[in-house]
């Protein structure tokens, strides 16, 4: 596997660029943000590995979120160090993924989106019923409350998932996962066990899932132990993942920083009707970049050839008619 | 050529590092004697220069599910705010002047998520000296925190959840009553009816959230200080139950005389309808929240009547500047308030203990709300060191499509109407 050096360089820049902003822009607000970007970034790129790589439509990602959100938050709570709580946390959804998995991927397409809505559903509604109550950071804690340590935590788990994702569709099950996706029939023909590929995917994507929950859990001061099973964790990675580019490295992160930031500065300077100008927004991202905002660049691209090639024969065509003009 | 460029290269180097250096030169300098301090002036010190506004921040639900109770909220906010800057603003005495307030509200969308930002927004970068709190408990719990953690006092009107105040927060003060404040009134009338009357049993409709477990905790807790009179059945609903046929079934087949539950409106909307079908009438019913909103009456008519919910302020309520404080508010929005009130008194408290820290340093100002004991529209206002308000609690009742007030009984409307007419004499 060659490592693009040029690309390789501009990640290494942006990565060290966000490590020291909170140092510079010392703005909680911003690193507030910031983290809640890079958790978006981890939750959509686990659902690009299912969704977007292996073509499974996923929508009961909030169930594995929510799952690695209760056991870290409730190992932490109890005392746990923090790195053991994300580890089973992410190990949790992961075990949780294959429960679920078994049975629901060998439904497909639509039964298969059905399947796992219905897994996020009953998931959410046992865990209101069994925990209906709520964690708090207690005051002794709060006063050494550091938003930063949240900060850099969320980036470190950011860098790692994208890294995974990097390292997965440049992998054999990569491969697999897209043959899968792009004909399982064609797939299985030529010796690739399509079940046991989309379970791995599954299974790595859930814990992927289970670290931006504990990582989630990490941030929420106060948590309801039902929230992070809530169904928006479900649907926001789904829309977010479409709208940036699935089945691409970039598209979830495009897609996050157009979702999180774009609707925060739609919220601050256009108050309630934000949701309506956004949400007209989504749709014609969706309408007239079918295959993300990735592909804005290619588009513009396309475009400007289109424009310059149009201007072209315009202008041959009015020297035609000068030519022309001429010989009369 | 390549000498030159290699020294003009080393000179810019060297003008940027010493630029650089500039600000730390006086560090290292050596210490020079210094002249002898001019004479104090005779006069005195000139206050410091007053800031433009008192910046006061609110995190409110204007959009999505608790929108309709943080527009009211707000309205109550922007009301007490018009008030105090039509008289010049808050005295400071630190400033030696009245200071305008400066209300910033920001949408939260009612998201637990979104109003942490909001929250650490007013914060950084709006600077506000207090947090207002909109209305919901679940969004009070991801608020409180975030104030604890910056140190910016908070206050909050329309919230229950009394978990939030058993933290060990020094930042965060209720100016309504709380889930235990609500339990006690509830039971304060019943236990004020004449003993021939008054109900034995209660169906505890346990709604699964936090607030229905404390809410069933204190009931729990009070029915034992008063040597355990009721006899309390418990039964669990969740968020997503919308038929309770089986709850009412099971209380009208063991006789219950009171229901006691705290659904969201929706689901009181879907209990009094199925307890009419099935023709349960129980004596009374406090559907806490449930039964509060305005529409209540005007959709449900007589079906409606004789439901209960506890709140902390009432347009009826004779304290000083509620009855003006509902014209106003009825001006703006053509009704009556319904819980407005505590929202307005946490303007007055506001005032109050900024007038009395007398600076906009934001610890003073947390001492002087601490130590609040004041006469709001709401009636009289202390806290307890956990934030907790002292506090008189209501109980309303609908009568005749009509939210009354029937407690405490000497400021009632009406008598609290008992037992409760059943549904085929209506």
């Amino acid at each position: 596997m060659a490592i693009d050096r040029k690309k390789f360089s501009i990640v290494t820049a942006i990565v060290v660029s966000l490590a020291v902003l909170p140092l510079a822009v010392k703005v909680d607000y911003i690193t507030n943000i910031l983290i809640v970007l890079f958790l978006y970034v981890i939750l959509s790129q686990s659902w690009n590995v299912i969704g977007g790589y292996a073509g499974q439509m996923h929508l009961g990602l909030g169930a594995l979120f929510g799952m690695g959100a209760l056991t870290t938050r409730l190992l932490w709570s109890a005392g746990t160090p923090l790195p053991l709580s994300l580890l089973a946390g992410a190990i949790s959804s992961a075990i949780l993924a294959v429960i679920i998995g078994v049975p629901t991927l060998r439904l497909r397409s639509h039964y298969f989106a059905i399947g796992t809505l219905g897994v996020a559903i009953i998931a959410m509604t046992t865990v209101g019923n069994v925990l209906p109550g709520l964690a708090f950071l207690p005051g002794a804690y709060i006063a050494s409350y550091n938003i930063l340590t949240r900060y850099y935590l969320s980036l470190g788990l950011m860098v790692m998932a994208v890294a995974v994702v990097y390292l997965l569709v440049n992998s054999k099950l990569g491969l697999g996962m897209v043959c899968v996706r792009d004909d399982e029939g064609a797939a299985e023909a030529t010796g690739v066990n399509a079940f046991k590929c989309k379970l791995q995917a599954l299974t790595i994507s859930s814990a992927l899932a289970g670290l931006a929950g504990g990582g989630f859990a990490f941030y929420q001061s106060s948590l309801y132990y039902h929230m992070p099973f809530g169904l928006r964790w479900s649907f926001e990675p789904v829309l977010i993942t479409l709208v940036g580019g699935s089945g691409t490295i970039a598209g979830p992160i495009i897609g996050s920083v157009f979702y999180v930031i774009l609707k925060e500065i739609f919220g601050l300077a256009l108050g309630e009707v934000n949701i309506l100008i956004f949400g007209a927004l989504f749709v014609l991202v969706v309408l007239f970049l079918p295959e993300g905002l990735i592909r804005l660049p290619e588009k513009l691209r396309q475009l400007s050839v289109k424009a310059g090639q149009q201007e072209a024969v315009a202008q041959e065509s009015l020297g035609d008619r000068g030519g022309k003009g001429g010989e009369r | 050529m390549k000498g030159k460029k290699l020294l003009a290269l080393l000179g810019s180097a060297c003008l940027i590092l010493a630029l650089a250096a500039l600000p730390f030169m006086g560090a290292c300098a050596p210490e020079e004697v210094a002249p002898p301090p001019p004479p104090p002036p005779e006069e005195e010190e000139a206050p410091p220069e007053a800031p433009e506004f008192i910046k006061v921040g609110t995190a409110i639900q204007l959009s999505g599910m608790y929108a309709s109770g943080g527009q009211e909220v707000l309205d109550a906010y922007e009301i007490g705010v018009e008030e105090i800057n039509a008289k010049g603003g808050v005295y400071v005495k630190e400033f030696d002047k009245k200071i305008p307030i400066k209300l910033i509200a920001e949408d939260d969308e009612s998201d637990l998520v979104k109003t942490v930002r909001v929250m650490e927004k007013l914060y950084s970068v709006d600077e506000v000296v207090v947090y207002l709190f909109g209305f919901g408990s679940s969004l009070a719990a991801a608020q409180a925190p975030i104030a604890e953690k910056n140190r910016v006092p908070w206050i909050g009107s329309c919230l229950s959840v009394e978990a939030i105040f058993e933290q060990g927060y020094r930042y965060v003060f209720a100016a309504f009553g709380l889930s235990s404040d609500q339990v006690r009134a509830y039971l304060a009338v019943l236990d004020s009816l004449p003993a021939d009357v008054r109900p034995t049993t209660i169906a505890n409709w346990e709604l699964q959230s936090d607030w229905g477990l404390e809410m069933t905790r204190f009931l729990k807790e009070e029915n034992l200080a008063r040597g355990s009179p009721y006899k309390i059945i418990r039964s669990e609903y969740s968020f997503a139950t919308t038929d309770f046929s089986s709850l009412i079934i099971e209380a009208k087949a063991a006789g219950i005389d009171v229901i006691f539950s705290t659904p969201t409106p929706p689901q009181a909307f879907a209990m009094a309808k199925q307890m009419k079908e099935l023709d349960y009438t129980p004596k009374a019913a406090l559907l806490q929240r449930g039964c509060s909103p305005v529409t209540w009456g005007p959709t449900l008519g007589k079906d409606g009547d004789y439901f209960c919910n506890c709140q902390s302020s009432s347009p009826a309520l004779p304290f000083p500047g509620n009855k003006e404080f509902n014209e106003k508010y009825r001006a703006l929005r053509g009704v009556d308030y319904n819980f407005a009130g505590a929202a307005y008194s946490c303007i007055q408290i506001l005032v109050d203990a900024i007038e009395r820290a007398g600076t906009l340093d934001r610890d003073k100002i947390r001492d002087a709300i601490a130590a609040t004991d004041m006469m709001t529209v709401q009636g009289p206002i202390k806290f307890k060191p956990t934030g907790k308000p002292i506090i008189i609690q209501c109980l309303l009742q609908w009568q005749d499509g009509e939210f009354r007030l029937v407690w405490p009984s000497e400021y009632a409307e009406v008598p609290f109407f008992y037992p409760a007419t059943p549904w085929k004499e209506r």
